[in-house]
């Protein structure tokens, strides 16, 4: 009998509390949105697995063995997430997928992405009201400049208890953004102003390409050397792509390296949400100011481009359905400027347009982060 | 919990949104003046689409 109840004592069942269930569900409905809905699969199927298997009882998964060896997600963890390597690693792959031309064609749309940084501030104050520390307000409000990477750094640097929130909160809220931006579009912009049609970008050379990742990093590393390692992977990855030299390292950096880290960066977020962590209102908190600071940095880009074409020609006036771009969430914001461009003009074709504020959005956030990290360490 | 300082955390917060502008803006003026340079000094062709 002894040994029966040594054996009952060894598996997850006496040891399982409510919270268990719960996370299951958490897990689960993480992997129906990404598998059933397709809201991105990339990132949510690992999160959602991730969520699901570290919370059954004795899991040898998150903890550090009596030996003082982690365990296996411990080891994602630490070496991937703690000390801040996967999120770099994530900047070299996009940056080697990424065009910059819309961006260096139409360099005033990087005024764009800085304007869209406006919910990241707002929700830093409304996160203060809320009781959070003032390093916990800045992690959180990151989440509306809608960059994963972005978001880990800062959360892991300024508040680490809070990654695995604030990592769902901002993959949920970009893959919802075809939802939650149409209707702040509509409601900050008039008909006349959505069907603005823009000048076709000038051409851009290639040796403007392979200067741009080096005035970009330069810039950076002299203004805000905190996101250096973010910012300086980013455009090396980019430099990688433009100079045309390096064929087989770009296209490991765009694929199997991104796929890998993309692997163990998911399993690990998923993983920092074990039940005794997770369930209290924090995280319900923070998912609330979430939407609110997507809904203000779309404001916020919005505003920027109707500031900016007070002082432009009638004939280079921009549509200010592209501010909505300058959160990041590369490319599917700039996507969502195009729909809703094309629903009020057929023949307006704003994608390439609004590509500027998307990818300034993605320097504007990571200053931003950098902004942060230098207040408050 | 840590007391905050409201007028540090306000004042400071502001100076970081205005400075985000101020370092987008300093890239744009480094983008035009790099363009105008390679433009006016060693222009060469519209790189193909997706070079690698």
């Amino acid at each position: 009998m002894n040994v029966l109840f040594g054996i009952l004592h060894q598996t997850g069942f006496l040891n399982l509390t409510w919270g268990h269930p719960v996370m299951w569900v958490v897990g689960l409905f993480f992997l129906y949105l990404a598998i059933v809905k397709k809201f991105e699969p990339l990132l949510l199927v690992p999160i959602g697995f991730g969520i699901f298997i570290v919370n059954f009882p004795l899991t040898p998964l998150m903890g550090v063995s009596k030996e003082g060896i982690p365990e296996l997600l411990q080891v994602f963890y630490r070496y991937g997430i703690s000390w801040e390597v996967i999120p770099c690693v994530i900047f070299l792959g996009l940056g080697a997928m990424t065009d910059f031309e819309p961006l260096i064609a139409n360099p005033k749309t990087l005024l764009v992405g800085a304007g869209a940084q406006l919910g990241v501030f707002v929700t830093f104050i409304g996160s203060l009201l809320l009781g959070f520390t003032l390093k916990e307000a800045g992690s959180i409000g990151i989440i509306g400049g809608a960059d994963g990477p972005t978001t880990i750094y800062l959360t892991q640097a300024l508040a680490p208890h809070l990654l695995g929130a604030n990592a769902l909160a901002a993959y949920s809220y970009m893959a919802l953004v075809p939802l939650i931006q149409p209707p702040i579009m509509r409601l900050l912009t008039t008909d006349k102003e959505r069907q603005i049609v823009m000048q076709n970008l000038r051409k851009v050379s290639r040796t403007e390409k392979i200067l741009f990742p080096l005035i970009a990093a330069g810039i950076i590393a002299l203004l805000i050397p905190a996101v250096v390692p973010l910012m300086g992977m980013f455009m090396f990855g980019n430099l990688m792509k433009e100079c045309g030299v390096v064929g087989r390292l770009t296209e490991t950096a765009q694929g199997a390296l991104m796929n890998i880290v993309t692997i163990f960066l998911g399993l690990s977020v998923g993983a920092t949400m074990q039940a005794d962590k997770f369930l209290n209102p924090k995280p319900l908190m923070i998912l609330s100011l979430g939407i609110v600071d997507f809904a203000f940095c779309t404001a916020g880009g919005i505003w920027t481009v109707q500031i900016i074409n007070w002082f432009l020609k009638k004939e280079n006036k921009m549509n200010p359905l592209i501010g909505s771009a300058g959160v990041s969430a590369v490319p599917m914001s700039a996507r969502v400027s195009q729909v809703e461009g094309l629903k009020y003009n057929k023949r307006n074709y704003l994608l390439m347009h609004a590509m500027g504020p998307n990818l300034a959005g993605v320097i504007g956030t990571a200053a931003a982060a950098g902004m942060f990290i230098a207040m408050f360490k | 919990m840590e007391p905050i300082n409201w007028s540090f955390a306000l004042s400071s917060l502001f100076i970081r949104f205005v400075g985000v502008f101020i370092v987008l803006a300093i890239m744009q003026i480094g983008i035009r003046l790099s363009s105008y340079l390679i433009n006016r000094f060693a222009p060469d062709q519209p790189s193909a689409k997706g070079a690698k």
